[in-house]
C-alpha cells in the first residue's frame, strides 16, 4: 500500500463514500449532508495532511488518514483514519496508518497524536490499545446515534509508542514494496 | 501426525498471537477463531513476513477476504515459501 495526495478528482468519490451507510455515523458528517462546496471546504478544514491509502498494484483507494487542528507549540495534532468499504478487516489499512504515522512524526515534532471517536467505534481499536493506543480521556453520553448517548473516547499515540513499532512495520512495507517492483514488467522479476 | 510444515507454521501463530500451538487447528478462521482484529490480524502479517521471511504473504494482502481466511490456507503458502526459500538458498550455495 501506499500513500496519495487528494485531488479534486477524487471528492465525488469520497463525499460519497462519507455519506455511505457504512461510514456516516462512524465519520465526521454523522448523518449531515452538506453541499458540495460546503463538504469541499470542511474537507480541508484546519488538515495540516491528509492522504488516501491506496493499494500498490492497483492504485484502489484502501481509506483515508488525516492530521488537523495541529499545534506546534504543545507538540501535538488530532488524528483520523477511516477504511472505506467494502474492505471489512483487512491488515492494509493498519499498514497504511503505519505509512502515515511516519511520515507525521518524521515532518513535525509533535510528542502527542490523539484520536476522538464515538465509543461504538472502540472495537476497532481493541488490540492496538495498551500497544499503539492508550485511552486519554473520555467524555461521558458526547454522542447521540440511534436512541442513545455514547462516550466519546480519546486516544492518543505518542511519538514514543509509535517509534516501539516503527521498524518493523516499515521493515515489512519495505519488503512488500520490493515485491511489487520486482514483479513490475522489465525489472527481470516475475510475478508471484 | 501433523506434518512438520503446520508444525513451524502453528509455533510462528502462536508465538505472535500468545496462543499454544497445539490448540490451534487448520480448519480455524484468522478473524472469527482466532478473535484478531485489524491491528492484530496486521501485527500476525508483519510478524510473519519480518520474523519469519514470509514476503509473499505481502503479494495480494487488499485482494483477500480475510474474515473467510483458515489458517491452513495460510500455512499452505507458509510451507511453499520454505519450498522456495530452500531452493534460492540451494542455488546461492552453488553459484558460491
Amino acid at each position: 500500500m501506499a500513500l496519495r495526495p487528494i485531488t479534486p478528482n477524487d471528492y465525488a468519490m469520497l463525499q460519497s463514500l462519507e455519506m455511505s451507510e457504512d461510514l456516516e455515523a462512524r465519520w465526521r458528517l454523522r448523518g449531515s449532508t452538506p453541499s458540495p462546496d460546503q463538504w469541499s471546504q470542511g474537507f480541508w478544514s484546519q488538515v495540516l495532511a491528509q492522504f488516501l491509502v491506496v493499494s500498490t498494484r492497483e492504485e484502489r483507494p484502501l481509506g483515508i488518514v488525516a492530521v488537523y487542528q495541529p499545534s506546534m507549540k504543545d507538540g501535538h495534532a488530532r488524528f483520523a483514519a477511516a477504511r472505506f468499504p467494502p474492505i471489512t478487516r483487512s491488515p492494509t489499512m493498519m499498514l497504511g496508518i503505519g505509512l502515515f504515522l511516519n511520515y507525521v512524526f518524521s515532518h513535525w515534532p509533535f510528542r502527542r497524536l490523539y484520536l476522538e471517536t464515538p465509543a461504538y467505534n472502540l472495537e476497532q481499536f481493541t488490540a492496538a490499545q495498551g500497544k499503539l493506543f492508550t485511552e486519554e480521556a473520555r467524555l461521558r453520553d458526547y454522542y447521540y446515534l440511534n436512541g442513545r448517548y455514547w462516550d466519546q473516547v480519546t486516544l492518543q499515540i505518542t511519538r514514543e509508542s509509535w517509534q516501539a513499532r516503527a521498524e518493523r512495520v516499515l521493515a515489512a512495507e519495505r519488503r512488500a514494496t520490493r515485491r511489487v517492483v520486482l514483479s513490475m514488467p522489465g525489472t527481470g522479476g516475475s510475478d508471484a | 501426525m501433523p506434518d512438520t510444515s503446520w508444525i513451524e507454521f502453528a509455533a510462528a501463530v502462536g508465538e505472535i498471537t500468545d496462543r499454544d500451538p497445539s490448540e490451534l487447528t487448520p480448519e480455524m478462521l484468522i478473524i472469527g477463531d482466532l478473535g484478531l482484529d485489524s491491528f492484530g490480524l496486521s501485527e500476525l502479517i508483519v510478524s510473519l513476513i519480518v520474523d519469519f521471511g514470509f514476503d509473499e504473504l505481502s503479494d495480494h494482502l487488499d485482494a483477500r477476504n480475510w474474515d473467510l481466511v483458515t489458517l491452513g490456507e495460510l500455512a499452505a503458502e507458509f510451507a511453499a515459501r520454505s519450498l522456495e526459500a530452500a531452493r534460492t538458498e540451494f542455488v546461492i550455495d552453488f553459484q558460491e
